[in-house]
């Protein structure tokens, strides 16, 4: 039976698509305003285009030359890549197209009909990138599954497919992360340096840069995020599946087949309760922002498990693995609700009380707090790993991070809702719409953070899963070539993978820190070189070229992440190739734990940092303008590019690193 | 070409310009070069005005378009003992500018300020500059620090008032906590100072103009006010500030970066 309605998976992403397009057109047809608003709307859109071009432009060159290199591999899995690349480029683009389409419309929303209506179209808008996320990887990994999952010799095919969606992740989240916080520091940096010219003026032209990089960070960039991680966990449990023993899949299945098609039926189930949970949002968008969004991802996971369990029975899948799904769904929780504690609960108010004693203590207890909090996230990944292995062995890994992954559809909607509301607000802002709209704005965007805070570290969790199972992958895949391998800690060149891979993430947080401060200098050359030449532009009788700035910062940002992404598909293959599968073993298993730790450390110091200064603003400690407020400033400002660049570039180097040791694992 | 006459305090100084207030406020803020941040705050001077006290023509002469045509930014007549000279009747607008050279103008009254229970706060802007918490109200206190009778007294006084919330009237007890103030404990102390030494009308708090802590924390608005005169410059209110004023007060309340 499963063999025939596979089919259905691909189909079911081109019904999440025309899902998304409906949206699209509904969101198209809200009032968008005119005269400055429109402006101001158009040109953050085309600014956005603008970084899209240029991406595109440099990444078809270096998929180009990837894809060569695997041409001589296979064939198929070259193909694969290429395939998996447009995917995620694809996602990316649409998610990026329509959030700056939806942002002006919030804003209008605000301003005519209030919150709820605000609240909606925002939400909305977001949806569109997370049913296009969905979709695609249904699209993708279930198009592949279709032609090339009768037979376990093929699967490999597949991986082609998770690499082309790595690359693409490491140019819009690396990349990405260095554009907006360059951009965001440019324009800051402006207001300092060209006095005269407040940080938020339309007459800055890194204004729009700004308003650009909160799209191209938090929705491309976690976009492409997540659909790495949402199709590595699939593939990787195919992998798995491959590779196992009949012994071990009489353990937990009717058949191996079964356990492949798994991943993609839960996946299916996981659109269509993700839409389910839209219409909760829809139907609950009267109350509380945070509690509507709230209502809409419980409502989806809860029916996602009831729903798993009956694919599970279809499919003839033992309740061990049913089990999984749940360990890694509510792992994925649990995960959630201690990035939501560190960023916005009793530590937050730590720092913020700190303060009082100045930038010191701030830093000091922004750290502290940063490192305690990994403490539960990577508990609750060894809980996981413990539970689902005993439960159904590696495959058990491989299917939590599904579970937690599968109603990705609403978790990329709650998280690209985030910089709607966002620019919404900076747009409310610029064209001066007064305090009710701008109230309005402020209290979305101030859910957008929290959700943004929630959804970096369910895309730590979730990354680490996924790179766990593709961990596991690579292991069988390198076992089924040399029966006697394996991965032992008391072997030292297990142990001299460990530690190479533990530098690495460490190296790449501080070649994009770096790239942050540099790409930053060459935006504000830009701007200043505007100012010089363009006669008017300081009086408001000129429009700036914001277009140019954000170019220009493209091009930086991606000349930086060079170097990290090299780091990234090199570094695996330079190590295995040279002192072979066990040190690469190592290497993965040491940059795994060193990238989970960093990115928790930095996404939640940089979180609480940010939530102390905005506690304080909110006129505790002495408020805004007082010497608390001025120490948790620069709190914030040390903690942008730890929770906007390098943090969220640990869940990409590790995924990467680890889908290429898969890629070249037969080799080995 | 206009001719402007202002009388800075932030520094004391009288100033012809050709520029507008908005164009002035920006020069004195930033300077022409951009490398200069600070906020000024100004009185546009009635053109009437003379003194013998200042070498009023020369600089009145001086101040002419430069030899490319663009406008006389300033003409010095005086940095040294000038709010005194110039009498309170003869003071136009006051003008407020940002650390980014954002200006908001404020325009003068004769009426009372609205009244306010218990202790006040007050930053006196020139001819000096400490921050005073006293029982008395505006023009009391323009009276009592005004009044020759005293051992130490001014000949004229432009000042504000800061916002206290409940310390106004429970120093010791009321929470303050959304008061930006760097030692709210010393503050306390003097307010509390004051509740029990009732024969004391003034108490400094701080002896510095703190100049980015100013617009932030106003409550009612300037004054401006010697033994005969007195005038209030009133504050927009907080609707306006975010409405009407939204740029100004963005500016006034935005904390820099870097």
């Amino acid at each position: 039976m499963t063999e025939s309605i596979r089919i259905i998976v691909p189909f079911l992403g081109l019904f999440g698509l025309a899902c998304a397009w409906f949206i699209y057109t509904r969101i198209r047809r809200l009032p968008a305003g005119e005269g400055e608003i429109s402006d101001i709307a158009d040109q953050i859109h085309n600014g956005a285009m603008v970084f899209m071009k240029r991406e595109f432009k440099i990444l078809l060159v270096f998929a180009a030359l990837v894809g060569a290199i695997l041409w001589f591999k296979d064939h198929f899995e070259s193909m694969a890549f290429f395939l998996g690349a447009a995917s995620s480029g694809v996602a990316g683009f649409i998610g990026m197209y329509s959030a700056t389409k939806a942002n002006v419309r919030t804003t209008i929303a605000a301003y005519n009909k209030g919150a709820q209506e605000a609240l909606r179209t925002a939400f909305f808008g977001g949806t569109i990138m997370g049913l296009t996320v969905a979709s695609m990887g249904l699209i993708g990994v279930g198009g592949l599954f279709v032609f090339f999952g009768d037979s376990e010799h093929d699967i490999h095919i597949i991986h082609g497919f998770a690499m082309g969606a790595s690359l693409v992740a490491i140019f819009f989240r690396v990349g990405g992360g260095i554009f907006t916080k360059a951009a965001d520091v440019g324009a800051d940096l402006v207001g300092k340096l060209e006095s005269g010219i407040p940080e938020d003026d339309p007459r800055n032209p890194g204004v729009i840069a700004d308003n650009v990089g909160d799209n191209v960070g938090d929705v491309a960039g976690m976009g492409s995020d997540l659909f790495e991680s949402y199709c590595n966990a699939q593939i990787a449990s195919m992998a798995i599946a491959a590779t196992m023993t009949s012994g071990m899949v009489s353990e937990i299945a009717e058949s191996s087949y079964s356990l492949m098609f798994l991943p993609l039926a839960l996946t299916s189930s996981g659109l269509i309760c993700s839409l389910l949970g839209m219409i909760v949002v829809r139907v609950a968008a009267n109350m509380e922002p945070a509690k509507a969004l709230r209502s809409g991802t419980i409502s989806a996971t809860v029916i996602f498990i009831i729903v798993a369990y009956f694919v599970m029975q279809a499919l003839g899948v033992s309740n061990m693995v049913w089990m999984c799904v749940l360990a890694g769904s509510f792992g994925g929780t649990i995960i959630g609700l201690a990035t939501e504690y560190y960023t916005g609960g009793q530590p937050m108010r730590d720092i913020a009380k700190s303060s009082q004693t100045g930038v010191a203590t701030v830093m000091i207890s922004g750290l502290a707090t940063g490192m305690q909090s990994v403490v539960v996230p990577v508990l609750t990944v060894a809980g996981i790993l413990m539970l689902t292995s005993t439960l159904a062995g590696l495959y058990g890994v491989g299917i939590a991070a599904v579970g937690m992954l599968s109603t990705i559809g609403i978790t990329m909607s709650i998280d690209a809702y985030g910089p709607i509301a966002d620019n919404a607000g900076g747009i409310a802002e610029m064209a001066g719409l007064g305090k009710r709209t701008r109230d309005i704005t402020d209290s979305l965007d101030e859910v957008g953070n929290t959700t943004a805070a929630i959804g970096k570290g369910f895309a730590i969790g979730a990354a680490a899963l996924a790179s766990l199972a593709i961990i596991a992958a690579y292991v069988n895949v390198v076992r089924a070539k040399h029966e006697e391998f394996s991965l032992e800690l008391s072997d030292p060149t297990v142990l001299t993978g460990v530690f190479i891979g533990g530098i690495l993430p460490f190296l790449v947080s501080s070649i994009t820190m770096n790239a942050v401060g540099s790409a930053a200098a060459e935006m504000i050359e830009e701007i200043r070189r505007q100012f010089r030449e363009i006669p008017g532009l300081l009086d408001g009788n000129a429009k700036p070229d914001s277009a140019r700035c954000i170019d220009i910062a493209t091009e930086a940002a991606i000349r930086k992440m060079f170097l990290p992404a090299a780091i990234a598909v090199l570094s695996p293959v330079v190590v295995g190739l040279t002192f072979g599968p066990a040190t690469l073993g190592g290497m993965l298993v040491g940059a795994l734990l060193g990238c989970v730790l960093m990115a928790l450390l930095m996404a939640n110091a940089g979180g609480a940092w940010d939530n102390a200064k905005k506690y304080i603003e909110q006129g505790h400690f002495g408020g805004k303008n007082s010497p608390s407020h001025r120490a948790c400033v620069v709190g914030d400002t040390v903690g942008d590019p730890l929770k906007d660049t390098s943090g969220p570039s640990m869940n990409i180097l590790i995924n990467v690193m680890a889908i290429v040791a898969l890629v070249i694992a037969p080799l080995l | 070409m206009d001719q402007h006459l202002y009388l800075s305090l932030i520094p004391e100084a009288l100033i012809y310009s050709q520029l507008s207030p908005e164009r002035f406020g920006k020069y004195m803020a930033i300077g022409d070069k951009k490398l200069t941040r600070g906020p000024a705050i100004f009185f546009e001077v009635v053109p009437e005005f003379s003194s013998e006290n200042f070498q009023m023509d020369a600089a009145r002469a001086k101040c002419e378009p430069h030899p490319d045509g663009s406008s006389r930014r300033s003409s010095y007549v005086s940095v040294y003992n000038v709010l005194s000279n110039v009498p309170i009747d003869s003071l136009g607008k006051l003008y407020l500018t940002t650390k980014d050279g954002v200006t908001l103008e404020l325009a003068p009254t004769r009426e009372e300020p609205p009244a306010k229970q218990g202790f006040h706060l007050y930053q006196e802007i020139c001819p000096v500059f400490p921050k005073v918490a006293t029982p008395l109200g505006p023009k009391a206190f323009a009276l009592y620090v005004t009044n020759p009778a005293n051992p130490v007294f001014l000949p004229r006084v432009v000042f504000c008032d800061l916002r206290l919330n409940g310390m106004a009237t429970d120093p010791e007890k009321s929470s303050a906590s959304n008061l930006p103030y760097s030692d709210m404990n010393h503050l306390r102390e003097c307010l509390t100072s004051l509740k029990y030494k009732t024969d004391k009308m003034t108490k400094i708090v701080h002896r510095d103009l703190h100049k980015d802590l100013i617009y932030p924390v106003v409550e009612r608005g300037f004054y401006v006010g010697d033994q005969e005169d007195f005038v209030f410059y009133p504050f927009p209110s907080e609707d306006d500030l975010e409405g009407k004023y939204h740029r100004w007060w963005s500016s006034a309340t935005s904390v820099s970066r870097f």
